[in-house]
């Protein structure tokens, strides 16, 4: 009972803060709400005990990219514009694609997730015990760690190249060497000794 | 029901009670060896040997008026400080001070650590923000670039010492140093693990943040009263929480120096305190003695010391335990 309390009281928090991050008028808010996204979403996966996806969201969505997204919007110019669009503008596309987004989650949760209905009156045994899983069990990580090396090792390269192309790509984008800016060399520093410290130039 | 509610307040209260008085005979102890050092005194006036003087400081800050800055977003403003304390006493729900003394035995404790101290950058970036001034607003920046930099590393050196342990567990860390402790086969990552604490808390020599000379006391200028004292605290018992890793990670937990008869007389929580007060005198002395790092030394020193070295690390210990056959499990 107590688990879907909080399931709700979570979901509740996430659709709030998803409606606020789209109509507070402060952007640094809107991304304050949107972290009250990701850290209730955390929540939710905590509660279906993935606690290894929950927290690697937490470190990976909150701690990095949204802290890299606080930075660059409060280092903008804001300007408190009272904006008058009209929302009603997108509402057939938004809706029509929001429509479809749901159907497909929908169809989806409900083919795969939910599990048969049992009429209960009709099993004798209510609660079975699952010994195996009893016995032995595996941790998140491990059954995590066990499929993904095992079946889905893969997608795992393709998707490390697909970030170190990501990662290259940003580098040489924002990469300007500048010749003429005078840089530090601390070994070269550490290594001056008398010897190489006093010499004869010729002034011409 | 309530009987559990009642229960788990009070394991809660027997950790923040007495965390919250270590903080306070930190402050202590720091002005009172700083003292040392630099040949004065400290603190002598209030109770026996100044003892008392901590309680003295807590309620002079608890008596004075509270100022909100009239240009401040003041939510974010009150806010702000509660979240960098509540995240400094969340962290200790899963350190264990002896076998199974600790309020959750969690199987990811080490990551959970980690997430809480990744959110601590959001306590102070966003009272640099809200504060509306550009003093606290440029600590905040310093300080969120900091703390994200040097946490890459941090990330490292735990995922390397989580190799030679096989478990994210704390207590299953702790118990795999039985026979030696690991700051002796990860030398140089127990070092690097320290110096990256260091900057992780904003503290000397990497005390950017509030570099008084040049932004007054940074993100936290606008603060008075219990909102200061809160950022105060939070700051100090992060001190503790990161110390208390490094002596979870590198110098053994709870265990005795060695396994025999007078030093196993000594209970576990005890050997945990002495560890950790290594770590808390080094914090005070490095302040007293160390002078402070220009901002893009201390960037060059995160981005293209630390991290490739701690990569470079990590690779050799993998390649290590694979090549002797040493991984657990």
């Amino acid at each position: 009972m107590s688990e879907f309390t909080f399931f709700y009281l979570f979901a509740g928090l996430i659709l709030i803060s998803a409606f606020m991050t789209i109509t507070v008028s402060n952007p640094v808010h809107s991304v304050l709400f949107l972290i009250l996204v990701f850290v209730g979403s955390a929540a939710v996966l905590l509660l279906m005990e993935v606690e290894f996806l929950s927290l690697m969201f937490i470190i990976i969505y909150v701690g990095a990219i949204a802290v890299l997204f606080l930075f660059v919007v409060m280092m903008l110019d804001i300007k408190l514009s009272s904006s008058n669009n009209n929302y009603l503008r997108y509402l057939s596309i938004g809706g029509f694609l929001g429509f479809l987004f749901f159907v497909e989650t929908y169809y989806l949760v409900e083919t795969s997730v939910f599990a048969p209905q049992v009429d209960s009156s009709l099993v004798l045994e209510s609660s079975y015990q699952d010994w195996i899983t009893r016995l032995d069990t595996l941790t998140n990580m491990e059954c995590l760690g066990q499929f993904l090396y095992t079946y889905y090792f893969f997608h795992f390269l393709i998707a490390g190249i697909v970030l170190l192309v990501g990662m290259i790509g940003a580098i040489v984008l924002t990469l300007h060497v500048n010749h003429t800016s005078k840089n530090q060399l601390i070994c070269k520093q550490l290594s001056r000794q008398v010897k190489n410290a006093t010499f004869l130039t010729t002034i011409s | 029901m309530l009987f559990f509610i009642i229960i788990n307040v009070l394991k809660i209260l027997s950790i923040v009670v007495p965390l919250l008085i270590s903080v306070a005979y930190f402050t202590l102890a720091e002005r009172k060896i700083m003292g040392a050092i630099q040949r004065r005194r400290g603190p002598n006036v209030i109770g026996w040997a100044g003892l008392l003087q901590p309680l003295a400081d807590g309620l002079k800050l608890f008596a004075k008026e509270t100022i909100l800055p009239s240009n401040a977003d003041l939510v974010v403003f009150v806010f702000a400080p509660m979240l960098t304390f509540i995240l400094s006493l969340i962290g200790w729900a899963v350190i264990p001070f002896g076998e199974g003394l600790l309020i959750s035995d969690i199987q990811v404790g080490i990551l959970y650590l980690f997430a809480i101290s990744s959110l601590g950058v959001y306590g102070i970036i966003t009272s640099g923000w809200s504060s509306n001034s550009k003093y606290a607003f440029l600590g905040a920046l310093r300080s969120a670039a900091q703390m994200v930099s040097y946490e890459v590393s941090i990330g490292f050196i735990i995922i390397c010492v989580v190799l030679c342990v096989g478990s994210f567990n704390l207590t299953e860390i702790v118990l795999a140093q039985k026979s030696i402790w690991f700051c002796v086969p990860l030398f140089p990552m127990f070092i690097m693990f320290f110096i990256s604490a260091l900057a992780e808390t904003n503290r000397h020599p990497f005390d950017l943040p509030e570099a008084e000379a040049e932004l007054v006391s940074g993100y936290n200028v606008e603060y008075s009263a219990m909102g200061f004292a809160l950022f105060f605290l939070g700051e100090y018992a992060n001190m503790l929480l990161m110390s208390s890793l490094t002596t979870i990670l590198f110098l053994g937990g709870w265990l005795p120096l060695f396994d025999i008869a007078p030093f196993n007389w000594i209970p576990s929580p005890v050997w945990f305190g002495l560890k950790l007060c290594i770590f808390v005198v080094l914090f005070i002395w490095f302040r007293a003695t160390l002078p402070r790092y220009r901002y893009d030394q201390l960037m060059t020193l995160g981005w293209k010391v630390f991290l490739p070295l701690s990569l470079g690390y990590l690779l050799f210990t993998a390649s290590m335990l694979v090549s002797f056959n040493w991984l657990p499990n």
